[in-house]
């Protein structure tokens, strides 16, 4: 793999990276310079990575395994970030959006195995935790979303 | 979707945890203990497929966002600047790899004029000379 074809791979990776970024800290802008910033962090820091698919044939798995690294790489800086800066679009967050009132690690974990369709173990990755908790979080999130949603039916809201 | 699901109203000890199922791999030790119970506990059953149907309508609720055009080419801007910070453009590299050849040849060429026009240098033309034209007026 050359490098420019590294290149290639990251820019078509921008629209699931931005998802990722905007759902763990929704606000437009923040979410751009996160996967800038998650970006930067992955081809400065990650040269031995690096040094090794470049050594390797363009194929799925090579992408794949890039995609987890930045999103990995995004969820680590989200994570310090999110904490810092959430009261500031605290009025921003909708509440009557059932996904976005969930915690910070339910909506990445949901986000990754429902829209990413990601595997239990490539998520253990990621967020760095075991599979028992993933699997953990996963059930709460979908429970605590379907009582909201129920709850916004008996409402006339849904 | 009138009737939530709710841990307390579970009356088998298991009905929480089969729920694991839709994130379990078939070759996961758990995943044929929790299929093998779903089949035989009533409940268990009826509460996994009301959370299967269920999971399936909250899916519309997680959000898929759209990156503006102008955002992804902010990006792409970027991205090259890093590749190049980086030294990971090609280009780029090639630029610098004839850059440094032609300053490497142009002090080379340097040296080699500064060393032909050093004082010891002159001092070896004038003796070879005045050895030269010695010789040349003897004979």
């Amino acid at each position: 793999m050359k490098t420019s074809d590294l290149e290639i791979i990251i820019k078509n990776l921008a629209p699931e990276l931005y998802g990722y970024a905007y759902i763990l800290i929704p606000d437009d802008l923040q979410a751009g310079q996160l996967i800038i910033d998650a970006t930067q962090n992955f081809v400065l820091n990650k040269k031995f990575f690096i040094d090794k698919i470049l050594n390797e044939e363009v194929s799925k798995e090579v992408t794949t395994e890039i995609q987890l690294r930045l999103f990995q790489a995004i969820y680590d800086i989200a994570k310090k970030r999110f904490h810092q800066i959430k009261l500031s679009f605290g009025k921003a967050e909708d509440k009557t959006n059932f996904f976005l009132s969930l915690d910070f690690e339910e909506k990445s974990m949901l986000y990754l195995r429902i829209r990413a369709m990601l595997e239990i173990n490539q998520i253990e990755m990621i967020m760095n935790q075991d599979r028992s908790m993933i699997i953990a979080f996963l059930t709460d999130a979908r429970m605590k979303m379907i009582q909201q949603v129920a709850v916004a039916a008996d409402l006339g809201g849904v | 979707m009138k009737e939530p699901l709710r841990y307390k109203d579970f009356s088998c000890v298991h009905t929480k945890n089969i729920f694991s199922l839709l994130d379990l791999s078939e070759e996961d030790s758990m995943y044929s203990f929790l299929s093998s119970h779903v089949k035989k506990c009533t409940e268990c059953s009826k509460k996994l497929e009301k959370y299967v149907e269920n999971n399936l309508a909250i899916k519309v609720f997680v959000p898929k966002p759209f990156m503006s055009q102008d955002l992804r080419q902010t990006f792409n801007s970027e991205l090259s600047d890093v590749f190049k910070i980086a030294g990971l453009n090609q280009i780029e590299n090639k630029k610098k790899l004839i850059k440094q050849r032609l300053l490497s040849f142009d002090s080379a060429g340097t040296a080699m004029v500064q060393g032909l026009t050093s004082k010891n240098m002159l001092m070896i033309y004038l003796f070879v000379s005045i050895v030269f034209f010695s010789l040349k007026f003897l004979i």
